[in-house]
């Protein structure tokens, strides 16, 4: 995922093992990149991606759940949110008509050539999901983490206030402040690099990065599916947009428009 | 650094074979006074010696309290070249095609001395010998003992003598010794450098004048050049030493006309290697065929490398992102009582991206490669009437270092520094 993660506990009981909980977090984040990597060779992602087409690779728990869960939001978003929007085949194909699940072996095959799967617009969100759980175990009360600054989950509430208070400020305006609890947060929108804006969000079926927004900002409960619809909103027309937030729980929604 | 190798300096220092360095090559030099300009002669107006004579026609031209006091060349076309660039610069200047009748009548204060490598050594001995500064272009001579008697000259007269090693006067590569001294690479185990060119030596001779081979491509001839060694190396030598803040023990080395074999007595490829009394090893190559990896000096650390002529710092560790500055501001914000709100900014779909690290830059204010900042330093040297030791030092060993490369090379032998060149 190629990301930092900052993460800021905060307790009046002396009790609490922060330095446990954190490496816990490590631990899980560090075992979440090596199995989504598109990199590195160990990682099952790696290994789809190199996969012949009608063979099969046998996948964690993980790996299963979160391919799963991306067909039915590929299908919730009408497409929109895809993470085989890399392959290189010519027509445009729904993620479930790409990928083979066997039920009864645990195994997943590609059914398309050329189907390439990344997993960098959604990781984050699944990795802060298992930050989350590991919170809850340990008994974390007040936590803010940040994943690149751009995907946040946060528990309880600033040391000195009610909420962890959180303002997005981008190159072209500051937008107004959100008031956190428990909550999660993903925002998508143009990177910066040296001055230049550039787009991250590629169109799944013209392979185009065809924005419609400059930033949408989205705070919800569940930190994978505001990944999901941060995403897939840069990319929605209008009437989509009523469409896929219809099928979506989520608390608000900032879309700021080219 | 352990304590390891500051005794070791010492120790080499006492034993007389070291230069004693100090992180700043100019010290007091730069800080110089007195308002008289300082006059500079320049000795040879081929390709470097034009160079050199423009930069210091901007240096003047850009307030510098010194002019120039004459242009000397013994063959006409260059002398000309010199002149024009002269003109160009709306600067009247003095011509002379013998330096003798140079330094006889136009007495400048210093000398800036760009002939062929073997005609080094006389021209400066008798600029010294009259009492005149010099700067010589790198390497010193084309004998080892004539590079002895130019620095033993430069002792007995007291005049100052630097060797155009312009890399000692690059920002960037001052910087960076001061750093690698410091420990900042952690120990040095080895230094790599190479300089690949894909082209010819030769250059063209007149039709109607091939009597003037050997002088214009004086490069490619023994009798006046030692090829890569002296012409290219010797640069990257000067930087290793500079590097290990020493001069080698011994060198091996080999070499061979590969590619262009057309006549020319010089070798088109070499590879040489120097041991140092701490074990360090500086691996050196350098070709004419290929220019596929350029030219570079790796000094290689346990902890980091530089990379000097391409500017880059690379940590064996690749250093840790930055954190989020809200996040450094919702820290710094809990510890102050402090509540307001934080800041975050960008965007949160990326694409995976492989981790690459690819270093850093090591210092970004240098424009050029030091030549002007060697000049400049020159005229403070002459006007504070002060030598730089270190800097002549420098330079003094890797000419004899160049040299001794040559030996290593045509001998097939092992060699170390003769007792009578130690300084
Ligand atoms: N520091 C550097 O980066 C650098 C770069 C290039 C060359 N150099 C050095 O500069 C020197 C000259 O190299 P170049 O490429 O300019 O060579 P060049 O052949 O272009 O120029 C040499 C000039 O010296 C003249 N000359 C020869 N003997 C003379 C004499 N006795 N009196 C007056 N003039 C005389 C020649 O006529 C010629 O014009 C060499 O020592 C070379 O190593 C240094």
């Amino acid at each position: 995922m190629n990301s930092r993660l900052d993460v800021v506990f905060w307790s009046y009981n002396e009790m609490d093992n922060f330095v446990a909980t954190f490496r816990s977090i490590q631990q899980v984040v560090a075992d979440i990149e090596l199995k989504l990597s598109k990199f590195n060779p160990k990682a099952e992602v790696f290994q789809l991606n190199i996969n012949q087409i009608g063979s099969h690779i046998e996948v964690s728990p993980l790996v299963w759940d979160n391919l799963y869960k991306c067909v039915e939001y590929n299908k919730k978003t009408m497409g929109l949110f895809d993470i085989a929007y890399g392959s290189s085949s010519k027509e445009s194909y729904q993620l479930q008509e790409r990928l083979h699940f066997d039920e009864s072996n645990k195994i997943i095959g590609y059914k398309i050539a050329g189907t390439q799967l990344d997993f960098g617009g959604i990781g984050k969100g699944i990795a802060l999901k298992e930050v989350a759980n590991i919170l809850d175990k340990d008994g974390v009360e007040n936590a803010f983490v940040s994943f690149g600054g751009s995907s946040i989950l946060t528990r309880g509430r600033h040391p000195h206030g009610d909420y962890w208070p959180l303002t997005l400020t981008d190159e072209d305006s500051q937008q107004d402040e959100v008031k956190l609890n428990h909550h999660a947060v993903s925002i998508s929108g143009f990177h910066i690099r040296d001055g230049r804006k550039e787009s991250h969000v590629v169109h799944p079926y013209s392979g185009e990065m065809r924005h419609r927004h400059q930033m949408v900002q989205v705070i919800g409960q569940c930190p994978v599916e505001a990944e999901v619809l941060s995403t897939s909103l840069m990319l929605a027309k209008e009437e989509e947009q009523q469409e896929i937030l219809s099928r979506f729980e989520i608390e608000k929604i900032k879309m700021v428009p080219l | 650094m352990g304590e390891s190798r500051r005794d070791f300096l010492r120790k080499i220092a006492i034993a007389g074979a070291g230069a004693a360095m100090v992180a700043n090559p100019f010290g007091q030099a730069f800080a110089a006074g007195g308002n008289k300009k300082v006059r500079i002669a320049v000795i040879g107006t081929g390709g470097r010696g034009r160079l050199l004579l423009e930069h210091l026609l901007i240096i003047i031209k850009e307030g510098g309290n010194c002019e120039i006091s004459a242009i000397c060349d013994n063959y006409q076309p260059s002398l000309d070249m010199a002149v024009k660039l002269c003109v160009k610069y709306k600067s009247k200047v003095n011509t002379f095609s013998d330096y003798r009748k140079l330094l006889k009548d136009n007495v400048p204060d210093g000398v800036v001395i760009a002939t062929p490598l073997h005609q080094h050594a006389h021209i400066t001995i008798d600029s010294m010998n009259a009492g005149i500064h010099v700067l010589v272009e790198k390497s010193m001579a084309r004998t080892l003992d004539d590079v002895k008697a130019m620095y033993d000259v430069h002792k007995q007269t007291g005049s100052v003598l630097m060797v155009g090693h312009q890399r000692l006067f690059s920002k960037r590569y001052l910087n960076a010794m001061d750093r690698i001294h410091k420990g900042e690479l952690g120990e040095i185990g080895q230094v790599r450098a190479y300089w690949h060119r894909n082209k010819n030596w030769r250059r063209k001779v007149p039709k109607d004048k091939p009597e003037l081979e050997r002088q214009i491509n004086w490069r490619l001839y023994k009798e006046y050049s030692a090829g890569l060694l002296t012409e290219l190396m010797s640069h990257q030598l000067q930087v290793a030493n500079w590097a290990l803040e020493q001069v080698p023990v011994s060198v091996t080395g080999t070499g061979s006309i590969r590619y262009w074999n057309d006549g020319r007595e010089v070798n088109d490829n070499i590879a040489a290697i120097f041991s140092y009394a701490d074990g360090t090893q500086f691996i050196y190559d350098s070709m004419t065929s290929n220019k596929k990896y350029g030219c570079e000096e790796q000094i290689m650390g346990h902890k980091a490398t530089m990379e000097l002529e391409t500017n880059k710092l690379i940590l064996e560790k690749p250093p840790k992102p930055k954190p989020a500055p809200g996040i450094a501001q919702l820290i710094s914000d809990i510890k102050k009582d402090t509540f307001q709100s934080i800041p975050v900014g960008g965007a949160s779909w990326a694409p995976e991206t492989a981790l690459k690290y690819n270093g850093e830059p090591i210092y970004n204010s240098q424009k050029g490669d030091g030549t002007k900042e060697e000049l400049l330093g020159f005229v403070d040297c002459i006007r504070q009437g002060k030598n730089i030791d270190w800097v002549t030092a420098e330079g003094y060993n890797t000419s004899i270092w160049s040299l001794l490369t040559e030996q290593a090379i045509d001998t097939g032998q092992k060699l170390t520094m003769p007792e009578k060149y130690i300084i």
